[in-house]
């Protein structure tokens, strides 16, 4: 439509504007950088320009030995860590053949689905304020703030946790952190209920989500979206369901699914998906087997022959490559692929192993980046108001997106 | 003379530091240490810095994050669309000195690219380091001279 319009110039009442949104935006989530063609102020085309925050995560990583990569999965998707970090542990206790205690493993699932509590606040928060919900962003940042809390309790750290390692755990949780964490899953609830209240009949937030950005099960499938965004359209995937990992397959929880794919029931879906964490959480607090955290067959990686690492003076270019080549059979060979649910959606790892102890390659399936691949097709004849709701709805990281 | 220019400097810088209007430059995570320095718990509107979208409403440049060599132009020309005075904040190690990322597309160190004037480690920074190192820069802005009209000019970058 709009190339034929293109090529008739006389039209007054034509013209296309080009916009450039971002990358320095404070709706864009980041730094996206939307190339935009607008008549009048409907988008008849959306480009997304990606990579302004390509830090070569990738590569960097071949760099490393295996428990050293993990403080970088933390700075993919920085708003749910603790799902990137057992997401890779995953992939490397796969390669192994290692699995954590139970202990371990129900530790994992808890603080998993803290985080990814924290990060569906944060989405919900950035969310309404674009769309204009002041209120709710500094409610939701209360209820993060204690999250968090807990977070520097368990393992010290706010957001870049490495709390979750090869094997297990890093270290066990004290009881009355546990406790701590119980008594403060029913505040939770209300809380959500407070969310939902706020917006769920609010006039103007039906105005602007409702019929906005839909999108068909069919054609989520086929751009790849995981997570809320494909279960938003009715199509109930869901890794922790279809490829149960640590404790999932322990504990019983719902899948939430919109019916209409567009951006409120992509919102109902994660408030339910809220609710089914607290109760997932509940359950770990409840059933938590007593004994070790990490596993005693998690080998020590670390330790490769000729030390934790080269002796200094021998840390030059021909060292270092003899060491990798002497060091090549001492691991398991393989490719793998493991995947988590992170907050956003499918999250994997997928690793060549050369057997050096370091990846041959590391590739991360991130979901930010397949779903910025479906904002033209959900942009397409909207408002440009409608668009940062677009860009909300879809709940994009771009350290995870350009890695 | 110099005591009348000495009270003009310290009537201005006082307006100055009790109002620091910073521009969000959130690159990667430390956004969200600085989103929550904003928000609730830590409230950052009780120093007068209230978060600005547009640069040429703001004082302040928090760089926030990793800064890639794609991203570089950018910030540049964010930098320079700001108005006289104009003070810089690198948020975080990547901001810093790029931190762990000593990679082929990060640069190390936004002060590469543009003057910095207080440096906040940490990755990320907790929220109440960026308020120490806001309450720096407060600081440093009490203790300057002659940085308005006319002298101002011998101080532009």
């Amino acid at each position: 439509m709009p190339e034929n319009r293109l090529s008739e110039p006389e039209d007054p009442f034509f013209s296309v504007l080009e916009l450039q949104m971002g990358p320095q935006h404070p709706s864009t989530h980041g730094v996206l950088k939307l190339h935009l063609k607008l008549e009048g102020e409907r988008i008849v085309d959306c480009d997304p320009v990606v990579g302004f925050l390509h830090r070569g995560l990738e590569k960097f990583a071949e760099n490393f030995t295996y428990p050293q990569v993990l403080p970088l999965t933390d700075r993919l998707d920085y708003i749910s860590a603790m799902n990137n970090n057992t997401g890779y542990c995953l992939v490397i206790e796969r390669l192994f053949g290692i699995e954590p205690p139970p202990r371990g493993k129900y530790l994992r699932t808890m603080v998993c689905e803290l985080a990814r509590i924290a990060s569906h606040l944060l989405w919900l928060a950035t969310h309404a304020l674009d769309i204009g919900a002041m209120t709710v962003f500094l409610y939701c940042f209360r209820e993060r703030e204690q999250i968090l809390n807990f977070f520097e309790e368990i393992c010290g750290a706010r957001l870049t946790v490495s709390y979750p390692r090869i094997g297990g755990v890093r270290m066990d949780i004290e009881e009355a952190t546990l406790e701590k964490v119980y008594n403060f899953l029913p505040e939770m609830e209300r809380r959500v209920d407070e969310y939902e209240g706020l917006l769920s009949e609010n006039r103007i937030w039906l105005e602007r989500t409702v019929g906005v950005g839909v999108i068909t099960a069919e054609e989520a499938l086929a751009y790849g979206l995981t997570g809320p965004s494909l279960r938003g359209s009715g199509m109930p995937y869901y890794v922790r369901k279809h490829f149960p990992y640590d404790a999932y397959p322990e504990v019983e929880f719902e899948v939430p699914v919109g019916k209409n794919g567009d951006t409120y029931d992509r919102y109902k879906c994660r408030l339910q998906e809220m609710r089914q964490s607290i109760r997932i959480i509940r359950q770990c607090l409840e059933k938590l087997p007593e004994g070790e955290v990490v596993s005693e067959l998690t080998p020590d990686l670390d330790m490769m022959p000729g030390g934790r690492m080269l002796k200094a003076e021998a840390f030059n270019e021909v060292a270092f490559i003899s060491f990798l080549q002497e060091a090549k059979e001492t691991f398991p060979k393989g490719e793998l692929y493991s995947a988590v649910e992170g907050a956003k959606g499918e999250l994997g790892f997928y690793l060549v192993s050369d057997g050096s102890g370091r990846p041959y390659r590391l590739h991360i399936r991130a979901p930010s980046f397949i779903h910025v691949s479906a904002l033209p097709k959900l942009a397409k004849n909207h408002l440009i108001a409608d668009l940062v709701a677009i860009i909300g709805t879809l709940d994009i990281v771009m350290g995870e997106c350009d890695r | 003379m110099e005591f009348i220019w000495g009270k003009i400097d310290e009537i201005i810088n006082w307006a100055r530091a009790g109002s620091l209007w910073p521009v969000t430059f959130g690159l990667a995570c430390c956004a969200i240490e600085m989103m929550a320095a904003g928000a609730t718990r830590n409230d950052l509107d009780r120093f007068g810095i209230i978060f600005r979208a547009s640069p040429r409403q703001a004082d302040v440049l928090i760089v926030a994050g990793t800064l890639t060599y794609k991203m570089a132009p950018i910030l540049r020309r964010v930098y320079d669309q700001m108005s006289h005075p104009r003070w810089v904040v690198a948020m975080g190690s990547c901001a810093c000195s790029g931190g762990v990322f000593r990679t082929y597309s990060t640069v190390q160190g936004v002060d590469q690219i543009v003057p910095v004037n207080i440096y906040v480690p940490g990755c990320p920074p907790r929220p109440e380091a960026l308020i120490e190192g806001l309450l720096k820069l407060q600081k440093v802005i009490k203790e300057e001279s002659r940085n308005w009209g006319p002298y101002a000019r011998k101080s532009l970058i």
